[in-house]
């Protein structure tokens, strides 16, 4: 195995692989900001210019491209509350808080740190648990994977941002847009109104880009002025700082970063629900969870952290089974296709430095989008100082391009403009927007689930699966643990309280 | 128009889609209805629960913040109110952009009328065209630039835009429902 790392790390040192890897990486940090586009679209597009060279360079360039993308989408969530991709959803919640109290610099940072870590930390995991990695993924089916997404949902709590009522409509609003389209189980058009263009659903990037960057443009023109608020007239930390805060929260860019590594190593689950678990778990395992949403740092660390992580994980499946963990393998398979290597559990025996050297990658494309992220970070923070007139219309033009850009379709750019509509009117009355993406998102995995598991293990699923049973279980008492505590807290006040009239 | 009334007509206008799809759902398999119809039922009966929530408790019932309730922040309610009124003075977009200017409601009014002017220029004449125009009559009509000065910064994000798009990401463009019109006549 040792002699397959270091066979993975010298397939890279090439002038050839060092320079495409560098030419993905900044290609996919331009790609990564700007909105609607993501990794898949930049591997896309690489993946013809790719051929006829050397394996790792190769992928060196496809996949630093990817992981650059990552931290690209990042720098949009945070600075002007835009995620470029749903995994980045995450960082909105206090990167850009701490944008608009000055601490811009210091949220870029760590959020670059984080992500390196996660890369760092999750390579590692995963060449650790390799040898078991490969039962547990084979133990686990699409019940289980059905009460994940379950897990998923109950976080819709922690986002309720006034209120809890309105935040579980936002997320049956957000499952319910998600089955507008051709449904994949019976193949029945469902809410299409007979377009064709709805049959192909509601693309996430577009609605996105509609529901946070152009509500925000449409805020900010009401409000005037610029996003900071009007007492910051300057950066009020930089961006060591941030790079201290992701060393500082060491012990929650593990956590986050073995998380990444295992919703990776699930097929079918995706960074976007990585990075809202990460958040989610960094909110109920802190000491003060009430700074979450109004600009705590480790509502940045700890998404960036799993979704650099997830990548690794993401890896697994791909070439142990030839399942893409996520678009974004798929597209590698297709690379793998035309180098002639047959994705299977040969992979992990035959071509084990091939696997290495895809690590190696991993960590060297995250250290190299570290690096360029920490020299450009204190630029970019300038960007959200910008006054609106001008910030308005380009960010406008750019999303309403990005939008058309997702798939071509003109009239996404229309869906875009719908979709800010409702993002300034939820905004406005307080129905969480986050519920509503956090809804789309997992309302495919669990109708997908939900029908596998019906077929396979028929109606008593839940109770006939003990691992689905446990994992029930688990929803239930982390759902109810917080009110539950809550009535003892009461109930204990209550009597100190009824003494001291 | 009071904020009450406001919130009643977005709960009553929330309802009527949920009892939407509910309908539309019925229609479907059993199976294609199977998430569907239990999520539309849900969705009716919380805005059910919100509408006579947001009708019976006082105002400032109505914003509960859900990790407040869990946490239990301890924040004093008349704190907690004056907290929420301070910073929805700073952040609510009910907040003017300048004393004297024009009313929030005609400003919202604006902001939606701009978000479709420019969506009606991208379907009418492509991407590139509308961006151009859009942009220079922002510059220029919002007079945070001279209108040369506006031109040549409208001129240089276009070009840079296009690059990006067009030549770098090799984007097909879409060249608006006006050009088969000009190219006929």
């Amino acid at each position: 195995m040792i002699e397959a790392i270091g066979g993975g790390l010298a397939m890279l040192l090439t002038p050839q692989a060092m320079t495409f890897m560098f030419i993905g990486v900044v290609y996919g940090l331009i790609v990564g900001i700007l909105p609607g586009l993501g990794g898949i679209v930049a591997m896309a597009l690489l993946l013809p210019f790719a051929y006829g060279y050397e394996t790792a360079a190769m992928l060196a360039l496809l996949l630093g491209a990817h992981i650059a993308t990552i931290w690209g989408s990042s720098v949009t969530g945070i600075l002007f509350k835009v995620p470029g991709a749903a995994k980045s959803l995450a960082l909105i919640f206090d990167g850009y808080p701490l944008t608009q109290q000055g601490h811009a610099s210091r949220a870029l940072g760590a959020s670059a740190t984080a992500a390196l870590l996660g890369g760092i930390l999750g390579a590692i995991f995963l060449a650790v648990s390799i040898p078991i990695v490969r039962p547990i993924m084979l133990f686990l089916g699409p019940s289980e994977y059905l009460m994940m997404a379950l897990w998923g949902l109950t976080i819709i709590a922690t986002f309720s941002e006034g209120s809890l009522l309105k935040g579980l409509v936002a997320a049956c609003i957000g499952v319910l847009i998600a089955f507008v389209g051709m449904d994949p189980v019976t193949a029945t058009p469902r809410f299409t109104f007979d377009s064709i263009f709805l049959l192909d659903g509601i693309s996430f990037p577009v609605a996105m880009i509609g529901l946070f960057a152009v509500a925000e443009m449409m805020k900010l023109f009401v409000k005037g002025g610029s996003i900071l608020d009007r007492d910051v007239t300057e950066q009020r930390s930089t961006v060591m700082d941030g790079v201290k805060d992701a060393f500082r929260h060491w012990w929650l860019v593990a956590r986050s970063s073995l998380l990444g590594v295992w919703i990776g190593v699930l097929p079918g689950i995706g960074a976007s629900v990585g990075g809202i678990a990460a958040y989610a778990q960094a909110v109920q395992t802190s000491k003060t969870p009430e700074k979450f949403g109004h600009g705590a740092i480790e509502g940045v660390i700890a998404p960036d952290a799993t979704v650099g992580a997830n990548e690794g994980g993401g890896l697994m499946p791909t070439l142990a089974f030839g399942i893409p963990g996520g678009e974004s393998m798929a597209i590698l398979l297709i690379a793998f296709v035309s180098m002639g290597v047959t994705p299977g559990p040969q992979m992990l025996t035959n071509n084990l430095d091939l696997v290495f050297g895809m690590m190696w990658i991993i960590v060297l494309a995250n250290a190299m989008t570290t690096l360029i992220g920490l020299v450009a970070s204190p630029y970019l923070a300038r960007l959200p100082a910008m006054n609106a007139n001008i910030m308005v219309p380009l960010v406008l033009s750019v999303c309403f391009i990005g939008a058309f850009a997702t798939r071509g379709h003109v009239e996404d750019v229309i869906v875009a403009a719908i979709f800010g509509f409702i993002g300034y009117i939820m905004e406005k009355y307080n129905y969480s927007r986050a519920n509503m993406v956090i809804g789309m998102v997992l309302a495919e995995m669990i109708e997908r689930n939900l029908h596998i598991s019906l077929t396979l293990y028929g109606d008593t699923f839940i109770f006939t699966r003990p691992i689905t049973l446990i994992m029930f279980i688990f929803i239930i008492v982390t759902t109810v643990m917080p009110f539950y505590r809550n009535w003892r807290r009461d109930r204990a006040v209550a009597p100190v309280a009824g003494g001291g009239e | 128009m009071k904020r009450l009334t406001q919130e009643n007509i977005l709960a009553v206008a929330l309802l009527c889609f949920f009892v939407g799809i509910l309908v539309l759902s019925l229609d479907y398999s059993p199976r294609a209805r199977l998430v569907p119809v239990p999520i539309s039922v849900l969705g009716i009966i919380l805005l059910g629960a919100q509408l006579v929530w947001q009708n019976l408790r006082s105002p400032d019932e109505l914003h509960v913040d859900m990790l407040e309730f869990l946490t239990r922040r301890g924040i004093n309610p008349v704190e907690g109110a004056e907290a929420d009124d301070a910073s929805s003075a700073d952040q609510s977009p009910e907040t003017p952009a300048a004393p004297g200017d024009l009313s929030v409601f005609s400003r919202e009014v604006f902001a939606f009328g701009k978000v479709l002017a420019f969506v009606g220029l991208f379907l009418l004449l492509g991407p590139f065209p509308s961006v151009f125009i859009f942009t220079f009559a922002y510059l220029s009509l919002s007079r945070h630039y001279h209108w040369a000065k506006a031109l040549v910064v409208t001129t240089i994000f276009v070009v840079i835009v296009y690059v990006l798009f067009v030549e770098v990401l090799d984007i097909q463009l879409y060249h608006g429902v006006l050009e088969p019109l000009v190219n006929n006549y």
